[in-house]
């Protein structure tokens, strides 16, 4: 079955088969350009459409219906075609242009364009090859050599097929080729299309129906050469199709998962992702920022950055899936400039913040504090960690051993184990002495936040209290803070440290070495070997 | 080529005189005109008609209304204005002058033309 159209003409309703209808309007359109130096063109072309009409309606009967291509060739054979009618303005218009008569389309020249009518994949190679007036097959091997030849002529092709466009009309078919533009050679054109189009239907037959026929459009054999070309390349364009779906289809699942995962990261301020000890789910990016960050405007920079620069991409990476699997053949203006422009827009304001916290972590600042242990009775110092209650941690968030971020109820606590090293002296007394680190912009400023850290520690009698870790104030950033734990013990004397202590030096790699004292009343002479090695280490470390 | 041309604006002087003359018997629509031309083998093609009829009514010549067919849409009738009627008055006068004139120079003996 043909397509039809229901078309009204000059007040008159008919069937028109789609052909028919197509080569009415061409007529209808190189008739307008015939009589555009003539008064009342549009009047003109009226009374034209009513003299079709009142043929039309003498050709429809009870048994027909529809007006066919025939019968509208039969009509403008008796109408006229537009260089067979006697123009009124022909002195004037032969004296001015002598060669042509449609002077608006002379001289444009011949214009790159892909030919739709002898496609293999796009009808690159074939518009090319009738810029240059040879034989598409020619390119087409040379592009398939150059294929197999390190890909080179892969991103050509796809260049190439981007850049030109498709000749869509008449005109463009004949600039394509070009010939000059004029009315004839439109209308040469359209019957050469027309009687192509007949021979191909003829050539599948009708029982394939209509899918089959739009299918053979791409085939138009000539030789055994390039029957084999074709074929190969027709399945080349359905792999490449096929290739195209699949990759549409992961964009689009890809860019919706990271998309949901990373506005769920931005917008949960609750603990409903987190990062456990298997590994990185999911961060609250906004609060994983109050780490590091502290000034509001910053932040809102980052934020601001992050949204454009993650989530552009992904939002182009789905806009993309969906252009691969729907073929959509629209492109919208400055789409990716301005998809660009505002990702780089995002990455510089990134950069921004970067750099700022970069810059804040440029000078070291420390502060130190001693504490004589006095009026130990026995030999053995017991050292123990404290219970501290108050931190309640519902979740840990981020969590390197080193240093941690985790979630009580209320509030974030940014904290760290603190390095505990053990060195004999020549004194007499237990002694100990903290030393806290920073970093910052300068070293006021980094001596400042050092102080800030909140790392206690408390002797009762024989027994040696200490924070089993340190914290940050509320309101302080994260800049590598640390802290430092020195034990002085005389080289007569033991220390034990407490199970409790057992935690602190299991999770921080820095405190492995000391795992051994755990339980055990150890003077360090009796291990002088290790001890020296220990000693050593921290000689080398300050 | 250009004989061509000559005939063809000969001819379109012709046309133009038998439609006003055919008017001015009758008024009609394009479509009978049409029919009476052809018959005569006046015009090849409907097309010419159009414009022609165009440039007719501009001048004054003729004059068209709206009239209901039997069928369908209304359509052009046309009839024949009092300055179209003069006019044809003198392509009629001009056309049996020129006609008569033909006749004559083709019919008179070479000699005659010579001396």
């Amino acid at each position: 079955m043909k397509r039809t159209f229901t078309t009204n003409i000059n007040g008159l309703i008919f069937n028109v088969d789609e052909d028919a209808y197509a080569r009415l309007q061409e007529y209808l359109k190189s008739l307008r350009n015939h009589f555009l130096k003539n008064e009342g063109v549009d009047e003109i072309i009226s009374d034209i459409e009513s003299r079709i009409s009142e043929l039309m309606q003498r050709l429809i009967s009870p048994q027909k219906q529809v007006i066919t291509l025939f019968d509208v060739e039969g009509i403008i054979k008796q109408l006229g075609e537009p260089e067979e009618i006697e123009d009124e303005n022909e002195e004037k218009t032969s004296e001015e242009n002598p060669k042509s008569q449609s002077p608006e389309y002379e001289n444009v020249g011949k214009r790159f364009f892909r030919n739709p009518d002898d496609k293999v994949i796009s009808g690159v190679c074939s518009g090319l090859a009738a810029y240059f007036g040879i034989d598409p097959i020619i390119l087409r091997i040379l592009f398939v050599i150059f294929f197999f030849v390190g890909g080179s002529s892969f991103w050509v092709y796809i260049i190439l097929w981007v850049a030109i466009p498709e000749a869509r009309t008449s005109i463009d078919k004949l600039q394509m080729k070009g010939e000059p533009v004029n009315v004839n050679n439109i209308e040469k054109k359209i019957k050469e299309e027309l009687n192509d189009l007949g021979s191909r239907i003829k050539d599948y037959g009708n029982e394939a129906g209509e899918a089959f026929t739009k299918a053979s459009r791409n085939i138009a054999p000539k030789t055994g050469l390039e029957r084999f070309f074709n074929s190969f390349f027709e399945m080349m364009s359905h792999i490449f199709r096929a290739f195209g779906i699949l990759f549409g289809i992961v964009f689009i699942m890809v860019g919706i998962f990271m998309l949901v995962g990373f506005s769920f990261s931005f917008f949960a301020l609750d603990n409903t992702f987190v990062v456990t000890s298997m590994g990185l789910n999911s961060i609250s990016i906004p609060q994983f920022a109050d780490a590091f960050i502290s000034n509001t405007s910053e932040k809102s920079l980052l934020m601001t950055g992050l949204i454009l620069a993650i989530g552009i991409p992904l939002v182009m990476l789905i806009y993309n899936g969906m252009k691969l699997i729907f073929g959509w053949k629209f492109e919208i203006r400055f789409l990716g400039l301005s998809a660009f422009s505002l990702w780089l827009a995002g990455a510089i304001f990134l950069g921004i913040v970067a750099f700022g916290i970069g810059n804040d972590f440029t000078n070291k600042g420390s502060s130190s504090s001693s504490l004589m242990l006095e009026n130990t009775k026995g030999n053995t110092l017991y050292v123990k960690a404290k219970e501290l209650n108050e931190l309640n941690i519902e979740n840990i968030e981020f969590y390197t051993g080193k240093w941690n971020i985790v979630s009580t109820k209320d509030e974030k606590v940014l904290f760290g184990i603190p390095e505990i090293s053990i060195i004999t002296n020549n004194e007499n007394e237990f002694r100990t002495n903290i030393t806290k680190f920073s970093k910052g912009k300068n070293t006021v400023l980094a001596s400042k936040r050092a102080k800030n850290i909140q790392f206690e520690i408390e002797q009762i009698g024989d027994t040696l209290f200490i924070d089993p870790y340190y914290t940050l104030l509320k309101e302080e950033v994260w800049r590598n803070q640390n802290v430092k734990l020195q034990i002085f013990i005389p080289s007569n004397k033991n220390i034990f440290f407490d199970k409790s202590m057992s935690e602190i030096l299991n999770v921080d790699q820095r405190n492995s070495n000391l795992q051994e004292f755990i339980g055990k009343s150890v003077g360090l002479d009796h291990k002088k070997q290790e001890n020296r090695e220990l000693i050593n280490m921290e000689a080398d470390k300050n | 080529m250009k004989e061509d041309k000559n005939i063809r604006q000969f001819r379109k002087g012709v046309l133009e005189l038998c439609i006003l003359s055919v008017l001015s018997k009758q008024d009609a629509y394009v479509s009978d005109l049409i029919e009476v031309l052809k018959e005569s083998k006046l015009i090849v093609v409907e097309g010419t008609m159009y414009p022609l009829l165009m440039r007719l009514k501009n001048d004054g010549y003729l004059t068209y209304q709206w009239v209901e067919s039997k069928l369908g849409p209304p359509r052009k009738y046309y009839r024949i204005s009092k300055l179209g009627t003069e006019y044809l008055v003198q392509l009629e006068n001009s056309w049996d002058n020129m006609s008569k004139i033909v006749t004559e120079i083709r019919n008179k003996e070479n000699q005659s033309i010579i001396s």
